[in-house]
């Protein structure tokens, strides 16, 4: 099994969507964006923690949770507010909507689960420049997958 | 002392004949994505104390066999339901601590009966099942 992929698998899901590329169109990485003046709207997927639950003889799922969120910087007027709601539509949608369920699609896994299990909205100074000023938007996702 | 024999439970097995046919060897199936059993081996005491008496004194009954498994429910394997639906004719169970090469020898079984429940909440969905002895157990060696 390959653990890593389902993160990869997230970015992938993320990336390829237009709506929130248009919200944040410097795309979607993991854990760090590429440095650079032009980017100040983009999506950051990284890994929490993840737990394996055995059944007799193996492996039987994995539960793990990655923190999705919307950056953008206050004067790029990014809205991450409609970026971190289509996060939240793409991974965990509502009862009704169409499709009702996420799929995320992983090499020798099977999607369980994916649910939002916090919310998460911060502003914060950048470290390096003072004057620039971050909006973070997203969740805490977790993501079960069964092995197959 | 010897620890070489404490071994892990990961691989840990319950098998399970419905049709309760005990033939050499035995022709068994996997109970799918359990993690867990129990046997419990207990013999019914009778108080037998007397005026006098400066203990409690008992005498053994019959010694019991019951037990408990669980773990998550599966759509691909539905054994456990199957075995529980049925109840009312033994299946041929067995239990192993540990079924690597050199364990898997070791092992309790014997005719029981099965129930089952599943108990599904927001996490994912576990089951459980108990048996009862419906005929005589051994320990395998």
């Amino acid at each position: 099994m390959n653990s890593s992929a389902i993160l990869n698998a997230l970015i992938a899901k993320l990336g390829a969507d237009a709506t929130l590329l248009g919200y944040m169109p410097n795309g979607v990485y993991e854990d760090n964006a590429p440095e650079g003046q032009g980017m100040t709207k983009f999506v950051i997927v990284s890994h929490v923690i993840t737990n394996d639950v055995d059944v007799f003889g193996g492996r039987a799922y994995e539960d793990a949770l990655f923190l999705v969120e919307a950056r953008a910087t206050v004067k790029s007027g990014g809205n991450v507010a409609a970026a971190a709601a289509e996060i939240d539509a793409l991974l965990d949608p509502r009862p009704g909507a169409s499709p009702s369920r996420a799929t995320l699609d992983v090499a020798g896994y099977g999607l369980m689960a994916i649910k939002r299990e916090e919310f998460v909205r911060n502003t914060e100074r950048d470290e390096i420049d003072p004057t620039i000023v971050w909006k973070r938007r997203g969740g805490r996702y977790r993501v079960q997958m069964v092995i197959t | 002392m010897a620890a070489g024999g404490i071994k892990s439970g990961r691989y840990g097995r319950v098998r399970w004949n419905p049709s309760g046919t005990v033939a050499s060897p035995m022709s068994l199936a996997a109970i799918a994505s359990l993690n867990t059993w129990k046997l419990s081996m207990k013999t019914n005491k009778t108080d037998v104390t007397c005026f006098g008496d400066t203990n409690k004194v008992y005498v053994p009954g019959l010694p019991d066999i019951s037990g408990s498994f669980g773990g998550f429910w599966n759509s691909s394997a539905l054994e456990l339901f199957t075995a529980a639906q049925d109840g009312s004719s033994p299946g041929l169970l067995e239990l192993t601590p540990n079924d690597s090469a050199d364990e898997q020898d070791f092992n309790f079984s014997g005719l029981g009966y099965l129930d089952a429940d599943i108990d599904v909440s927001l996490d994912v969905p576990k089951v459980s099942g108990t048996f009862v002895a419906a005929g005589p157990w051994t320990l395998a060696t």
